[in-house]
């Protein structure tokens, strides 16, 4: 009989300043950390072998997220006794477990099921109730909201808007929230709906806090 | 100890998070690798920054600084962080918002610590070394510097030669750094006033402090007995410091993401025109059992999946063998690979190759010249038969791709001894072909030849622009269409190379009127600064070929003669008439030819060997 590999789910959330560490550089960091905790990776046949490592859904450099999750095979001896508090001592600072458990190994990948993200919007310069009120009634009553990118190309990111919400916090400020699409081929950027209000993306901290899938 | 007011590590942390998002590649700025060390800043008695002129991803394997990382940090009282220089935008960033070159751990300004330790292993680090103490708001002059501020000290391979930047530095360490480094940190920890800090630093070993070391009496001494003076001697450590037991594992790509491991310091061969095999003498080896240790540490504490041995020659050390048998047979099931550093042609054999079969990647090779002349010129004899073999013997083995390293611009090379280059490659090319058919890749890497203060060479002219400019032409014309990838340096770096590595202290205000002029980066290939320089030599007066087109004579004194390097001057001279004759100087570790460094450390190399 075949050995299977196993599969192994991890939540996680990327807060500080290894925000500023790219999907790539995190793939491999999951590589690494997984080795330095004595887990068996499982790699792909060929003349380079690769790590099996799939990220749900790639986040932007510079957001944080307390919503991550990555699927890791590993080989199909390994001991399936593993703990989150046994692998974060081996993650660097930033990057965090909530979560893990093994999964059907024949299930589909996470990226085609992809539906939206949730994301939190923190302003370092505070914002008044007000001004996000205002936001959030252009983006209600506007019939299209096209923002153009450095590129030059332009995409109408009113449907993929889902929800916006404002958020009153006395200590840290006033915040916005918003559900955007994250299906392929349809897939909105919080930084871009900023940019489109004239917010600078760079002064705030934009958070990831849920990604939803489509139901089976 | 720091007494100014500065920006505290909240006010740089603000300053990040508003700023980095618009950096190119920002990962470089934040620190927060696994392994790095950060510790309580007001229990440290002495704060100690490890700095390197260049961007992060060069910078960060440097092994000198990881080995200073992790035994300053051994240590409860010390403390030591790390700086490395930024990119344009970074600084324009910075110099916008008046923020200060800070520590990637705690994020406090470089001025707030006690010691700047600077690594400067080339040149052409000088203008970046300028600009990141300005950046830190230090003054760049030494003599401008109170006791407000840090002391800055110099270490790497081109401090063998110091007078151009001794302007700049409090101090230099000549030699090997570890240890001494620990030593300064312990003079540090006295409550002492500057001036008397660094008296006692220049009584360390291998320690040059420029304000307090009379090079004119050095020289005047030599030839009246009364005022006689003692060079400087480099610092030797006798056995290899431990490999760090904590390596630093980047969160970011940088140019080496592998584990390396120092398993030989110096080289028995004596090519003559390699600055590293003269200043790094004697040969010291790590234990094979030592080696495989740190290796299964190092393994264990990054999760990296490369190992790479670092030697000048690697293929010299004592037991090669038994260290790649046992690396494959321990590490390579875990999917580990092992990269070695360029292997000399005559002192590998089959059973080395078949050892190290895990990876087929590239094969180096580094024969230099072409021809039997040339090779007897600089001391690296090698047969073209021997070197066509090794070339059919790597393809039967099953690799396909060869690099092959050459110098131009050697004393008495012909336009003759060029050409031979391209007929040698494609020698190894058409082997390539038979074996492994259409699979078979040359690349060739020409250098040019620069002289290195401390070896034979050190009194010979380079060769001229308008024959290296030739010579390029005819590798060029002898390349096309041959199917070989060929690389060489512009004329214009290897100049400033050329005019920096032999100069003498009135180059101090070229390095610094270059850098006024916006001089940085000058390796980096976006960075045109060459005409910056020539501007800067002609503002103040200095012919810049005086320093590397002028043959000197054997008699004559050179700025960088109070430094000893163990190794005599009247053998390196020895050396360079050998050279002349175009006789040989064999291995010393079959014969010893006295080059002076068992008197002057009173050891006997044989016995730093591992096995």
């Amino acid at each position: 009989m075949e050995t299977i590999e196993k599969r192994l789910r991890i939540y996680y959330s990327k807060f500080g300043f290894i925000r500023f560490t790219s999907n790539l550089d995190v793939q491999r960091i999951w590589e690494r950390t997984l080795r330095r905790a004595g887990i068996k990776i499982a790699y792909s046949h060929g003349f380079h072998p690769q790590a099996k490592i799939q990220q749900a859904s790639p986040l932007p450099l510079g957001f944080e997220s307390s919503a991550e999750i990555v699927d890791i095979w590993i080989s199909a001896d390994s001991d399936t006794k593993i703990t989150e508090e046994d692998l974060n001592h081996y993650l660097p600072e930033g990057l965090s477990i909530s979560y893990l458990e093994f999964i059907d190994p024949g299930n589909s990948s996470l990226q085609p099921l992809l539906f939206s993200s949730d994301y939190e919007i923190h302003f370092f310069d505070k914002k008044s109730l007000e001004e996000l009120e205002c936001i959030r009634q252009q983006v209600i009553n506007s019939s299209t909201i096209i923002f153009t990118k450095h590129n030059g190309k332009q995409y109408d990111l009113k449907p993929l808007i889902l929800n916006m919400e404002i958020h009153s916090h006395p200590q840290n400020g006033d915040y916005l929230s918003m559900k955007l699409s994250s299906q392929i081929n349809s897939t909105g950027r919080p930084d871009h709906v900023l940019m489109y209000f004239q917010i600078d993306p760079a002064q705030t901290r934009i958070i990831r806090t849920q990604i939803d899938f489509i139901k089976q | 100890m720091a007494k100014h007011s500065s920006l505290s590590p909240s006010e740089i942390h603000i300053f990040l998070d508003k700023n980095l998002f618009n950096i190119q590649k920002p990962g470089r700025y934040v620190g927060g690798e696994y392994n790095q060390v950060i510790k309580d800043w007001d229990s440290c008695t002495v704060k100690s920054i490890l700095a390197f002129p260049d961007v992060y991803e060069i910078g960060f394997s440097n092994i000198g600084l990881n080995i200073l990382y992790d035994q300053v940090n051994n240590k409860p009282s010390f403390c030591a962080e790390r700086t490395f220089s930024v990119w344009e935008d970074m600084e324009m960033a910075m110099r916008k918002f008046h923020i200060p070159l800070f520590s990637l751990e705690s994020k406090h300004p470089v001025i707030d610590f006690d010691l700047v330790g600077i690594s400067i292993p080339y040149e052409t680090l000088y203008t970046n070394t300028l600009n990141l103490l300005d950046l830190a708001n230090i003054p760049i002059h030494s003599k401008d510097r109170t006791e407000d501020h840090p002391i800055i000290v110099a270490g790497g391979h081109s401090t063998f030669n110091p007078a151009p930047m001794s302007a700049f530095m409090d101090a230099f360490v000549i030699g090997d750094g570890e240890d001494v480094f620990l030593e300064i940190l312990t003079i540090l920890s006295q409550d002492d006033s500057r001036d008397d800090h660094l008296e006692k630093i220049s009584r360390l070993n291998g320690l040059y402090v420029p304000s307090r070391y009379n090079i004119n009496q050095y020289f005047l001494g030599k030839y009246c007995n009364e005022k006689k003076i003692d060079p400087i001697k480099k610092n030797m450590v006798s056995h290899l410091p431990a490999s760090p037991k904590k390596p630093l594992v980047p969160n970011i790509e940088t140019t080496h993401n592998r584990i390396a491991i120092e398993v030989m310091r110096g080289c028995s061969h004596g090519c003559r025109f390699c600055q590293a095999g003269f200043i790094t003498r004697p040969v010291r080896e790590r234990p094979l059992d030592e080696i495989m240790e740190s290796l299964r540490i190092a393994l264990r504490q990054t999760g990296y999946d490369e190992i790479s041995l670092l030697s000048l020659s690697i293929s010299d050390f004592s037991s090669i063998q038994d260290l790649i048998i046992r690396i494959s047979s321990e590490f390579t099931t875990a999917n580990v690979n092992l990269s070695l550093p360029s292997l000399r042609i005559e002192s590998f054999s089959k059973d080395l190759m078949d050892a190290m079969d895990q990876r087929k990647g590239n094969f180096t090779l580094a024969p230099e010249s072409a021809t039997a002349i040339m090779r007897q010129t600089i001391n690296k004899p090698i047969s073209e038969g021997d070197l066509l073999e090794t070339a059919a013997q790597i393809f039967q083995q099953g690799w396909t791709s060869i690099k092959l390293y050459f110098l131009i611009g050697l004393p008495g090379e012909t336009m003759q001894d060029v050409a031979e280059i391209v007929a040698l490659c494609k020698k190894v090319k058409s082997i390539g072909k038979k074996i492994v058919a259409g699979r078979a890749r040359i690349s060739v890497s020409i250098n040019t030849f620069i002289p290195k203060c401390h070896t034979p060479f050190q009194w010979v002219a380079m060769d001229l622009d308008e024959n290296i400019r030739q010579k390029h032409q005819i590798l060029r014309d002898g390349f096309r269409n041959s199917g070989i990838k060929v690389s060489f340096p512009s004329v214009e770096s290897s100049l400033l190379e050329g005019w920096l590595s032999r100069a003498d202290e009135n180059a101090s205000s070229v390095i610094y009127e270059a850098w006024k002029q916006g001089a940085k980066f000058d390796t980096w290939q976006e960075y045109h600064t060459f005409d910056i320089w020539k501007a800067a030599f002609s503002t103040c007066g200095i012919n810049p070929y005086e320093y590397s087109h002028r043959q000197r004579d054997l008699q004559e004194d050179l700025p960088w003669d109070f430094i000893d390097i163990g190794v005599s001057k009247a053998f390196l001279g020895r050396e360079y008439q050998k050279s002349m004759a175009g006789s040989l100087t064999t291995d010393c570790r079959i014969l010893c030819h006295a080059c002076g460094i068992q008197a002057g450390y009173g050891i006997v190399c044989r016995n730093l060997l591992g096995e």
